[in-house]
């Protein structure tokens, strides 16, 4: 019995979507997969939960390397990933302190504020109605009325100024501008200067490495040869044994001189630097 | 061999199918999509097939419906432990020779991954948030605003539903629907989206 280990049915169920199960576990968990209705549902809810742990840094190594090799090889996981992944980040935005500015805080309000009516009105009527408070009510209705026709409008303007936004922003990502970089800080005749177009929204760097590239993501770090970082991306992915790809938005590339730091991810200090990439640029 | 060679299903044949996962017609739509998502979740249950989740969930669904056909007894029999079969054999004839019945199949899932595609994926997810109604999108949005992964039980059953005056059950419900919707929705961009891309633009400065 030294090596029995009993796990519990959440961890069976984690351990088998990572990949991690073998033997009669697995088929344990086959077994209920194909009898058992309500299992789906809690499979379908342990994905969220690692798929989120993943997004946030939360999972243990080892199970983050499953994650990678295993979970992610299907197709569907991975679109559900990034759909996760984008609604993680607009809701961590709407969570920030200036959440009373945010669309959830209005709608919260607006929520409340019709709520409020409603229960107005019931609780005038649920008390019978005399001459003068049913003349109230006519004109609470009215006000009420006229109040959501507002909020109606008001609602459907802030959803169309919303996609119209997003429509340009759309449209303006939609041009991708591809470069490659050697990696090097030399000035002078080997610096390289990128003309990138003023339509472009989107600069891609391919950045070629001096040693091979042994994980998926690493960490650019954009400066101005000024001085200070200027932007930062955790999601530069490797494209070949001596490639990683970022994308930059064009808009932090004005005309002028740059250094590009890669990093193993996260370790944007002396230690992690892999390469660095120094630039200039032009805009046409 | 392969597994994309069977004739296509007539409606008479689907239907005795669906009568065999559930006689009831308000119930066999679901059996249906429920059998599907079992045989998905049984390959992606193998590092080797995961890819091929999809297309091997088709091929036992058209295996067992061709055995259905050749011989109508199988209707006497429990459904679903007889197709888990199926789906065993096809996992064990996939994983005999894996390449060459991955090459045989439909690779829809086997798109290039090129960074262009990546940022198409962006632009899609954008542009199909964009479409959702405003009580979808502050609901999806909602369902994941909470600080850490593990306060995300807590959030969704007892916190979000009691501020949105509703069940678990029901927001749950809800936020799947919305979410298939989203991933329908950029499957759909994807397939049809074109980015222009510029090369060949940089010049060394002499």
């Amino acid at each position: 019995l030294g090596n029995l280990v009993v796990k519990s049915e959440e961890e069976l169920t984690r351990a088998y979507l990572l990949g991690l199960l073998d033997g009669p576990d697995r088929e344990s968990v086959e077994d209920r997969l194909f009898a058992d209705d309500s299992y789906l549902d809690q499979i379908e809810d342990q994905e969220d939960q690692l798929i989120e742990q993943y997004l946030r840094r939360e999972l243990t190594a080892k199970e983050r390397s499953a994650f990678e090799a295993h979970f992610l090889s299907s197709a569907r996981r991975r679109r559900r990933m990034e759909v996760t992944q984008a609604l993680v980040r607009i809701a961590g935005a709407l969570n920030k302190p200036e959440r009373h500015a945010s669309p959830s805080y209005w709608w919260s309000a607006l929520f409340h504020q019709q709520f409020a009516l409603t229960a107005l009105a019931i609780a005038i009527l649920s008390t019978g109605l005399t001459g003068w408070l049913a003349v109230r009510l006519v004109q609470e209705r009215n006000i009420a009325a006229a109040r959501q026709r507002e909020w109606s409008i008001e609602r459907q303007q802030t959803t169309d100024k919303i996609a119209q936004l997003q429509g340009a922003q759309a449209a303006r990502s939609a041009t991708v501008f591809a470069l490659t970089l050697a990696p090097g800080l030399l000035r002078g005749q080997t610096e390289r200067v990128l003309r990138i177009p003023v339509a472009a929204g989107t600069v891609q760097l391919n950045l070629q490495t001096q040693a091979a590239l042994p994980g998926p993501h690493y960490t650019a770090t954009l400066h101005r040869e000024a001085g200070g970082d200027i932007w930062r991306s955790d999601d530069v992915r490797r494209e070949g044994t001596r490639q990683a790809m970022v994308l930059v938005p064009a808009e932090m590339l004005s005309a002028g001189r740059y250094l590009l730091t890669l990093s193993a991810p996260g370790k944007t200090g002396p230690g992690g630097v892999i390469d660095d990439y120094a630039f200039g640029v032009t805009r046409e | 061999m392969g597994f994309r060679n069977s004739r296509p299903w007539n409606d008479t044949e689907f239907q005795a199918l669906l009568v065999w996962l559930d006689p009831d017609p308000n119930r066999s739509g679901a059996a249906y999509a429920k059998l599907h998502q079992r045989l998905r979740l049984f390959f992606e249950g193998w590092r080797d097939a995961a890819r091929y989740a999809e297309e091997l969930a088709d091929a036992t669904i058209d295996r067992s419906l061709r055995k259905l056909t050749e011989n109508p007894e199988l209707a006497s029999r429990e459904p679903i432990p007889y197709i888990r079969t199926v789906a065993s054999y096809i996992l064990k004839e996939f994983r005999s020779q894996p390449q060459t019945i991955a090459l045989t199949m439909d690779t829809r899932d086997s798109r290039t991954e090129s960074s262009t595609e990546s940022f198409d994926e962006t632009r899609c997810l954008n542009r199909c948030l964009g479409r959702l109604s405003a009580e979808d999108y502050e609901l999806i949005v909602g369902y994941y605003a909470h600080d850490k992964a593990a306060d995300a039980l807590k959030w969704r059953k007892v916190l979000l539903p009691q501020r949105l005056k509703k069940s678990y059950g029901a927001v749950r419900v809800q936020v799947l629907r919305i979410r298939r919707t989203l991933e329908e929705c950029i499957d759909r961009c994807l397939d049809g989206s074109r980015v222009v891309t510029f090369r060949g633009q940089d010049n060394r400065h002499q």
